[in-house]
């Protein structure tokens, strides 16, 4: 239960490696905020400076309003859940979880009634007597979620807890940790790579790359309203579609087909100069819809190279411009190779991005500034 | 039988075989000296005894344990080994943790200092003159203090620290582990293993030194057991040596009298001093398996 202000942090290695650059953010009392991002991108890193594993090369934290910088990890009241559980392999499940309060001479009794209550929480009041080489991979990251509730610190890192796990605990550990913090109410940090854990657990999402925050966003902000084209690439499975493309007299060209933008499009476009510019058009798969005649103006024609179902969806696969596109169908239809298809494009939900800069040129009903606004005013109601 | 199978099922009969031939060549050995050390030490120089004693006779071991001061120089042995080896290993983890830690100032530099000391040896005489100028030479200390570090064995605990889950040590850290107590409570318990080679190592390296009460000590009453077998056999060498020179002059009666040779007087001595040691193994043995960190951490 706490705010933690990261101020202009980096990490930067001797051998002129720069781990994280500028991470500079502000993370409201009660938040879960995931931090997303490719393997190497820092945010592994920055978590490891919050608890103080890492030193800082610049830039501070603060808790509650105050500095951490210079505090060893067991003084800054936080709990940490690993992506390997770093159990204590020679205690068992009961000690695991009471050892960090031994360490800060909590009375027994309390250290009984808090391991109790965590044991029950999660489901593993039977396994407390085990060892942790006698438990299964999920029991024992219930033990490392357990030695972190029992705490009660004031915020909770979590660097990968779920990835060592396989798929089906995975979601079902998921839906545990979103219920556990919205029972606990601690601040807490959490680390992945996979996109689906950040975009169901986080109240906001910190996408990094190359030690760079990319954009902070709640997930439908991230989804909807990506910061640029990595973002868009990165958040959502499947991936963002993208083409290149030029807006020239209101118009687009996708292939051989020549589509009209939408008023409010062309406007927007207009005013921030990108008439007649060469330009990056990104279209979410789902914004792709199967349409069953051909409508000049209206649809593409494409030839199925792939269609994949996913349960009651399907996924297909077909090439614009040399570039695979993946169309995300609601059927369960089959396509065969060299089918002819045509799709349907969403023009509300298309996004246009900076073939330079890769930055997305907002055409919504938003700018990137009005989006920064909207998400402190969210946490300072 | 498919071809795939006769690979495995062939490497492992090439593995029994190993090592049965592995435990037989340390065995027999054993069993050889064990009959000698029962066995009448004239008669044993004939010659063709083998795993069995020929003529029966304690007469070995009663030369043995004739000996005086045995019983002090016992405890000298149990003192050095038991002090020397909980001290030593003590020390030795300590060192070894420290030289773990990344942010020690100088790590690089304590490391090279510690290994250095590998590659050149002082000799005898330069390191009796450092023990003579620390007071140490003829105290009991001298068995100890000299022996509390081995940069072998540093090295090979290092080794073993740093390759225990380092998320771990983390975890004990955020728990409020001080450095200390994250090596009492995390890092000595996960590295019973290394723990009990080393102290088996340390502990026999003691008990079996002779060098020390040899040249160091000039007490008799701070000479091991290890030294005072030693000087027995070498006075029972030169007995046997002078008693054969002499057996012409020597009446029959008096001939009949000797039982006891160097060699059979060894054989005795072997077992005599062995026996701690085997009798401590069963003890320690449960330490010297793997997988004490299964569970810690996802492999």
């Amino acid at each position: 239960m706490a705010k933690i202000e990261l101020k202009h942090m980096y990490k930067d290695y001797v051998e002129g490696v720069h781990a994280v650059t500028d991470f500079d953010l502000t993370i409201e009392n009660e938040e879960f905020i995931v931090l997303v991002g490719p393997s190497g991108c820092g945010k592994s890193t920055t978590l490891r400076m919050i608890a103080g594993l890492e030193d800082i090369s610049s830039g501070e934290i603060y808790i509650d309003g105050k500095k951490q910088n210079n505090l060893h990890p067991k003084d800054r009241d936080i709990a940490m859940v690993f992506q390997n559980y770093a159990l204590y392999p020679h205690m068992n499940v009961y000690d695991n979880m009471a050892f960090g309060l031994k360490m800060r001479k909590t009375p027994k009794e309390e250290i009984d009634r808090r391991v109790k209550n965590a044991a029950r929480i999660l489901d593993i009041e039977q396994l407390l007597e085990r060892k942790p080489k006698e438990l299964s991979g999920g029991q024992r990251q219930r033990v490392a979620l357990g030695r972190a509730i029992v705490r009660e610190a004031k915020v909770f890192l979590m660097d990968e807890p779920l990835s060592n796990l396989d798929a089906k605990l995975r979601f079902q550990t998921r839906a545990e940790i979103t219920k556990l913090h919205r029972n606990l109410k601690a601040t807490t940090i959490y680390v992945t790579h996979d996109q689906t854990e950040a975009m169901s657990m986080a109240t906001r999402i910190v996408v990094m790359k190359d030690g760079l925050i990319q954009q902070i966003g709640t997930p439908k902000e991230i989804y909807t309203k990506p910061a640029n084209v990595f973002v868009g690439k990165f958040i959502g499975s499947p991936a963002m579609n993208f083409i290149n493309t030029t807006v020239k007299e209101n118009r687009i060209k996708i292939g051989e087909h020549s589509f009209e933008l939408p008023k409010t499009v062309q406007e927007k476009l207009k005013s921030q100069g990108y008439s007649n510019k060469d330009m990056l058009l990104g279209i979410r798969p789902e914004d792709l819809e199967l349409v069953h005649e051909e409508k000049k103006d209206l649809t593409i024609s494409v030839q199925v190279e792939l269609s994949e179902l996913m349960g009651a969806e399907t996924l297909v696969y077909f090439k614009i411009q040399n570039e695979t596109i993946i169309s995300k169908i609601n059927s369960m239809d089959q396509f065969e190779a060299g089918q002819k298809v045509q799709f349907g494009i969403n023009f509300d939900q298309i996004h246009f991005f900076d073939r330079d800069t890769e930055l997305r040129v907002p055409t919504l009903d938003e700018t990137l500034t009005n989006q920064k606004t909207k998400d402190k005013d969210r946490f300072t109601a | 039988m498919s071809n795939s199978m006769v690979g495995p099922k062939a490497l492992r009969f090439l593995n029994i075989l190993l090592i049965v031939l592995f435990c037989l060549a340390i065995i027999l050995p054993f069993l050889h000296v064990l009959a000698i050390s029962f066995n009448s030490g004239v008669d044993a120089q004939k010659g063709g005894i083998g795993f069995w004693p020929r003529e029966w006779s304690f007469e070995n071991y009663t030369e043995v344990f004739k000996q005086d001061n045995l019983l002090n120089g016992l405890f000298i042995s149990i003192f050095r080994t038991v002090v020397g080896t909980v001290i030593g290993v003590a020390l030795m983890s300590m060192a070894a943790y420290a030289m773990t830690i990344k942010t020690l100032p100088g790590r690089k530099q304590i490391t090279f200092f510690v290994f250095f000391t590998m590659l050149f040896s002082g000799g005898t005489v330069p390191y009796y003159l450092v023990l003579t100028e620390l007071n140490l030479t003829n105290t009991i200390w001298v068995f100890i203090i000299p022996s509390l570090y081995s940069v072998t064995n540093i090295l090979l605990l290092r080794t073993s620290f740093n390759q225990l889950p380092f998320s771990v040590i983390e975890a004990a850290r955020i728990d409020g582990c001080s450095e200390f107590k994250i090596f009492r409570s995390i890092v000595i318990p996960m590295s019973k293993p290394v723990l009990a080679t080393i102290s088996l190592f340390t502990a026999v390296g003691h008990w079996n030194d002779w060098y020390y009460g040899s040249f160091f000590v000039r007490d008799a009453s701070l000479k091991p057991l290890a030294t005072l077998l030693q000087e027995m056999l070498t006075r029972q060498a030169a007995l046997s040596d002078i008693l054969l020179r002499n057996s012409g002059s020597m009446a029959y009666s008096q001939l009949d009298k000797i039982t006891v040779t160097s060699e059979s007087l060894q054989m005795a001595t072997i077992i005599v001093v062995m026996i701690p040691m085997v009798l401590i193994y069963p003890f320690i043995q449960k330490y010297f398996v793997k997988g004490i960190t299964v569970g810690s951490i996802k492999e």
